[in-house]
């Protein structure tokens, strides 16, 4: 079932004005219900304009944006509605954090959507859990918090809302291989459990290629492909005229095909890689001696 | 690796040096850097490892002198950075570059915006457009002069804020995470910009970094880890640690991680694989010895 469709979307700036610039072209997208899409694109190739557009934030300028086939444009109250079924964590979603106790900052957005207390109460525990942040923490100030668990809190503010469909812009961005590694593993169990859709926004093919099944490219404010990770990643000299890149394994298993190796195209995860090429070596690609 | 050590070859050294941040109450803070000592020589191209919160940017910023050490001593071309006289001559001997680039540039055209530092100098201004042309062209920022710097790119506002550094023609140039905001493309813009100041007009870089891949290209890896440095040598001397990377919170390339995942099998690849390249190579060698498949 789609969830989300971006039906011809256009979004132009400063329109009427000589400094009128297109930062969406006529964009066509479906998003199932519990799919993880991540869409990556050239810093200015429009992926936050796109996704201010999933929840209301922006009006397409054309087109029209669906949630469950109703244009959420319709009128105030669907826009107003749009913006608590559609969650949107920005990049460096710390940043916004202004309570006084971490618990406060995740009550925020429920307590906006106007729950009673005990269910607020609920929703706030759940996502603290979720998201690895105990009891001690919640009573703390946010500015007294290491910046991945700033950035958790700030995670859960917005899943505490319980969303339909929850995006996350650049969710990884400027933390440590561990913080990133916490993240991602967030991401995949708040999925599972939760069986919501996510989608990312992300410079890192490393984490796309792990966590995400589909992928929208965006090119100079166009979608440029959108497909399996599969379909994308195989499209590498495309992907790199656009800015972008492979994961490095990726690379490395498209250099030893160049070779004639006949290896599997759709690798880009270490794990994936170590089973192919045992797998590759055992087969006779050369006796394990 | 540190086959000179003569003192004259030295350009920011820390000895023993410590530093915690002021406590909002009456309990001091633990110290955010033990007892450090660091030796950078002029013209490497130092990458600085660690964990958020390892010591890494409170390194930089002793460096410049915008901290001075609880104890120890910070020399800068041999100047102490605890003498407050000598503050301005440090700045114009290390320059610093931060993670956000929308926060460091002040200026609506980009000429204008490199030319701020050499024109705080006092600098004459046949000078400061000799050296705004050249530090423009050296980071491929040139054509863009007349352009407003909010409009540019992610990887072209980091270039225009490293050429803003190089027109203050300060011998070290420190990056702090100047890619953690960038697209692919933005990010080789940078480290391929910085190793050629380096590797072309002798600038000596160090560069704070979350990424391996980047911390590869260096001449020489710092790891950090809890305030103090635990590990200091050339990429493949680092890498060949994977515990003590691991420990500190950070992880090898993925090339690597590869190689050492299928040597734990038994399949007899090289140690210090790195890169891409590096993998590809071996692994070939490995399968076909000088045959082709």
């Amino acid at each position: 079932m789609t969830v989300l469709e971006a039906r011809n979307i256009s979004y132009k700036y400063s329109v009427g004005t000589p400094f009128e610039m297109t930062a969406l072209n006529n964009i066509n997208l479906k998003v199932e219900k519990g799919e993880m899409l991540a869409i990556i694109g050239h810093t200015g190739s429009g992926k936050s304009t796109l996704i201010q557009h999933f929840n209301a934030l922006l009006k397409p300028s054309e087109g029209q944006i669906l949630l469950y086939g109703k244009d959420i444009n319709e009128s105030k109250e669907t826009a107003h509605a749009a913006r608590f079924k559609v969650g949107l964590c920005f990049q460096y979603p710390e940043y916004q954090l202004f309570e006084d106790t971490v618990y406060k900052d995740i009550a925020f957005g429920p307590g906006n959507m106007g729950l009673d207390k005990t269910e607020i109460d609920m929703r706030v525990r759940r996502a603290a859990s979720f998201v690895g942040l105990n009891e001690n923490m919640l009573q703390k100030s946010p500015f007294d918090l290491s910046g991945g668990e700033k950035r958790r809190a700030a995670i859960a503010g917005v899943m505490a809302m319980e969303p339909e469909v929850l995006i996350m812009d650049e969710p990884a961005a400027g933390l440590d291989p561990k913080g990133r590694r916490v993240i991602l593993d967030l991401i995949k169990n708040y999925r599972r459990q939760t069986g919501s859709t996510v989608i990312i926004v992300s410079h890192s093919m490393e984490d796309v290629a792990e966590i995400a099944e589909k992928i929208a490219v965006l090119n100079h404010g166009e979608l440029a492909m959108y497909g399996t990770v599969d379909r994308v990643f195989e499209r590498s000299s495309e992907l790199c005229d656009m800015g972008l890149n492979i994961p490095q394994i990726t690379r490395i298993f498209t250099e030893l095909n160049k070779c004639g190796f006949g290896l599997n195209k759709a690798v880009y995860t270490v794990e994936q890689a170590e089973r192919e090429l045992t797998e590759y070596l055992h087969k006779g690609g050369k006796s394990n001696d | 690796m540190k086959s000179k050590t003569q003192n004259d070859n030295s350009l920011i050294v820390f000895n023993d040096v410590s530093y915690r941040y002021d406590s909002d109450t009456d309990t001091p803070l633990p110290l955010a850097l033990k007892h450090i000592n660091l030796d950078i020589k002029k013209g490497e191209f130092v990458a600085v490892l660690g964990h958020n919160g390892s010591g890494k940017s409170t390194l930089a910023k002793l460096a410049n002198a915008i901290f001075v050490p609880e104890s120890g001593k910070i020399f800068v071309n041999g100047m102490d950075t605890s003498d407050e006289s000598l503050e301005y001559d440090i700045r114009q001997t290390v320059g610093v570059v931060f993670q956000n680039p929308d926060n460091q540039l002040v200026a609506t055209i980009v000429e204008e915006d490199v030319a701020f530092g050499p024109e705080n100098l006092g600098i004459e201004p046949k000078e400061i457009r000799r050296r705004v042309d050249d530090a423009l062209k050296a980071v491929g920022m040139y054509e863009y002069r007349n352009h407003e710097p909010h409009k540019l790119s992610g990887g072209q506002k980091q270039r225009v804020a490293i050429a803003g550094i190089m027109a203050m023609q300060t011998d070290c140039i420190i990056l702090d995470e100047p890619t953690a905001m960038l697209d692919p493309k933005g990010r080789e813009e940078v480290m391929s910009s910085m190793q050629k100041l380096n590797k072309e007009m002798g600038i000596t870089v160090v560069l704070i970094t979350h990424y391996m891949d980047e911390a590869v290209k260096a001449d020489r890896v710092v790891v950090m880890n809890d305030g103090q440095i635990v590990l200091d040598g050339t990429p493949r001397q680092v890498f060949a640690q994977e515990e003590i990377i691991e420990n500190a919170g950070l992880e090898l390339p993925d090339s690597a991680k590869l190689a050492n995942a299928l040597r734990r099998q038994g399949i007899n690849l090289p140690e210090g694989i790195l890169t891409p390249d590096e993998f590809v190579e071996a692994f070939k060698f490995f399968v076909l010895g000088g045959n082709s498949v």
